[in-house]
């Protein structure tokens, strides 16, 4: 009998190791096996087409270190000071941006399935290469906004999107117009909050205002921050609209040379895809050290309703 | 049940052998639209004599593209069988991804009929790697409807730099605001093109293999920054964010099609392609100097590389054999990938303008060239920083001084690497 359990029990056991075998085939050759190879590659020298040559800590120490005959690499470390700018810029602005089209798309009003449906599409669309064209046509010298403000206002407005001091912000714009998924996030939430709060707080004469901080910000910190984390690491690594308004280049002058730009331009470009590792690493890196910053700040802040 | 299995199975052992029949040879290459076209007719032209033999074209915009495209199938084993390969089939051959040609040269591959010179320039460490697809030229490009349009002088082919610099500054007071003389040709991804054959014609040319050293010096370098800082103070170049809005990486991004510039830079090989994408008509004219320094250069434009990993190598060379030397594919080819160095493919005639202009300059500009510089290792990091420190002076964020020191150091870097 008992002999009889246990084989019942193997047999349950592989069966369902069975029904597994596609997602761990796929994990263990698809995502561990390339993540540990790549942290491999970043000891070594490796030119994609030739075996990889060990070299220990070099690649991070030209990274952040370098010495005269291993400079220190300048442009990595602007693409990652263009890359946080982006991030702490674009993120905050974005979430600040879907939770106000959040709040007017909770509003009872006839059309506004529809409304949520249409301020969803920039979400579909934004990543593909079609939007990153139509962004180039848009900000270009001689593009649709500079046309109109030379036309109406009569004024001279630079090429946005080829002058560095402002090719990152029509990104961030872009990155921004792509709101939709916190805004759905943060309209399911906003529907989780009980509508007694702002009932019985109306009667206490809290305003609008009032009720969007003692109410409607506390009782959405759980859904703000996961946000926050989500589009953080999202931003982080951000790539295809760089690539394609700048034409793979990054520029102009670096302005929107993103950290996996750089990556890329690294692994693919110069073939150095042992220090493209080792910059997958780091990047990995910032973005535990970083998330787990927010969760730490986060105890605080958020509330998740059930402490009382 | 049974019987559908049986079938399924009898259609897959029927699809294994029509495709062990029919053998595929995969071209990697780039290029524009025109090149795309003649290509595919090049394709036909082969695939109709040759049944049985399928070519399939993996074609790439730009050269970035094209190279990274091709490294990533290369280390993943899937690589075509056809590579273009420009400047940089050095880097390739160290690499040891290519195929030697050697042992198919007389039976497959007929070069008793290429110019010497061509075969040469394809073979490394005393085998041959690449077949040249044609001679091309550094040469500038003006656009003759509208500097007819806007009643200015046509450019002579042949300029000193002084003369250069006074037609340019003739142009600009007549082309209206927003169309500028010349393209800023160092703001080009492809830069180290115009930047070597001004080395050149200063008599510190990029690099030299037989030495591993570069004769650029520091105050060369700025030299050259600042003949074009020269050039955007004066409004005879573009400003760095209008020439930035420009990739310049084939005619579909160029500045001098969007006619927003007269002059610029292309190889003679892109003629007819870039000629293809505008209605107004193009001519050609030299780098100035050239006359007097002979610092022009003929090229091999591209050659045809075999993967070293092709299954296919001999039906891949057999391809390319046709491409270089059959008088079918030299007329519908032309010269978009360089004059042929073929004989028998010159001997099918051109009665094409574009050829006509091209060859025109070749008798030109022919004497006004010498032997062409090797090329800098990691090409690709080279024309990519070289953008990048050009880009910082242009923009004010680095004096010509620093920028001369800094491509001076990238140099010695590369050189190094």
């Amino acid at each position: 009998m008992n002999k009889k359990a246990r084989k019942r029990a193997i047999r349950e056991n592989l069966s369902s190791y069975a029904f597994l075998t596609p997602w761990l085939l796929g994990f263990f050759l698809l995502t561990l096996y390339p993540m540990l190879y790549s942290l491999y590659l970043s000891f070594t020298e490796f030119n994609i087409l030739q075996p990889p040559k060990w070299i220990g800590l070099r690649n991070y120490f030209i990274m952040f270190i370098g010495n005269e005959q291993f400079p220190r690499d300048e442009r990595f470390l602007n693409s990652l000071f263009v890359t946080f700018r982006f991030v702490f810029i674009s993120v905050p602005l974005k979430l600040a941006f879907a939770l106000a089209v959040a709040m007017l798309m909770n509003q009872r009003l006839k059309l506004i399935p529809f409304y949520r449906t249409l301020y969803y599409i920039p979400t579909l669309l934004g990543g593909s290469v079609a939007i990153a064209v139509l962004w180039r046509r848009l900000f270009a010298g001689d593009g649709v906004l500079n046309t109109i403000l030379r036309s109406a206002f009569n004024l001279n407005p630079p090429a946005w999107i080829s002058n560095p001091k402002y090719a990152l912000y029509t990104l961030i714009l872009l990155s921004v117009w792509q709101f939709g998924s916190p805004m759905i996030i943060f309209l399911a939430g906003l529907k989780q909050i009980p509508r007694e709060y702002y009932e019985a707080s109306s009667v206490d004469g809290a305003g609008k205002f009032r009720q969007f901080f003692a109410i409607t910000l506390p009782s959405l910190s759980p859904i703000i921050f996961f946000n926050l984390v989500m589009q953080m690491i999202s931003a982080f690594q951000s790539f295809t609209q760089a690539y394609i308004v700048s034409g793979g280049q990054g520029g102009p002058l670096d302005s929107t040379m993103f950290y996996s730009l750089y990556l890329y331009l690294k692994g693919f470009g110069f073939s150095e895809m042992g220090y493209a590792s080792a910059m997958a690493w780091v990047l990995l890196i910032i973005i535990a050290v970083l998330t787990a910053v927010a969760f730490k700040v986060s105890g605080s802040l958020v509330s998740y309703g059930s402490g009382e | 049940m049974r019987k559908f299995v049986c079938v399924v199975f009898a259609l897959f052992m029927c699809a294994t052998m029509v495709f062990a029949q029919s053998a595929t040879i995969r071209w990697a290459y780039w290029g524009s639209e025109s090149r795309i076209k003649r290509s595919q007719q090049a394709i036909d032209l082969f695939m109709a004599a040759n049944p049985g033999i399928a070519v399939n074209p993996e074609v790439s915009g730009g050269t970035g593209d094209h190279f990274n495209k091709v490294d990533t199938q290369i280390a993943g084993g899937s690589g075509p069988d056809i590579i273009q390969m420009g400047g940089n089939i050095n880097d390739y051959v160290k690499k040891g991804v290519l195929l030697p040609l050697d042992k198919y040269v007389g039976n497959v591959l007929n070069t008793s009929v290429i110019d010497p010179s061509a075969v040469e320039s394809g073979t490394l460490d005393r085998h041959l790697y690449g077949v040249s697809t044609g001679v091309t030229m550094p040469a500038l490009a003006y656009n003759k409807s509208l500097l007819q349009r806007v009643g200015a002088p046509l450019p002579k082919v042949s300029m000193t730099y002084a003369e250069f610099r006074a037609y340019l500054v003739s142009l600009k007071s007549k082309l209206p605001a927003g169309v500028y003389p010349m393209q800023d040709i160092g703001a080009f991804s492809s830069n180290s093109t115009p930047f070597g054959y001004w080395t050149r014609y200063n008599g510190t040319p990029l690099y030299s293999a037989a030495t591993n050293s570069t004769a650029v010096t520091t105050a060369a370098a700025q030299k050259y920054l600042e003949l074009f800082k020269d050039y955007r103070d004066n409004g005879l170049v573009p400003p760095p964010d209008v020439a930035a809005g420009f990739a310049e990486t084939n005619a579909d991004t160029s500045m001098l099609i969007a006619g927003k510039a007269a002059i610029g830079f292309i190889w003679t090989n892109q003629l007819a392609g870039y000629q293809a994408t505008t209605k107004d008509e193009l001519e050609l004219i030299e780098f100035p100097g050239a006359a007097a320094t002979k610092a022009l250069w003929q090229a091999p434009s591209q050659f045809y590389t075999v993967n070293k990993y092709s299954k296919n190598p001999e039906l891949a060379v057999k391809f390319i054999n046709f491409l270089v030397n059959s008088p079918d594919a030299a007329k519908v080819l032309g010269n978009d990938r360089g004059a042929s160095a073929s004989a028998t493919a010159r001997a099918a005639g051109s009665s094409d303008v574009n050829d006509r202009k091209v060859l025109e300059y070749l008798n030109v500009s022919g004497p006004h060239s010498s032997r062409e510089t090797d090329h800098v290792p990691n090409d690709t990091e080279f024309n990519s920083t070289l953008f990048l420190v050009y880009q910082k002076v242009a923009f004010g964020q680095i004096s010509p001084a620093v920028g001369g020191q800094q491509i001076y150091d990238l140099l010695v870097r590369l050189i190094r690497k």
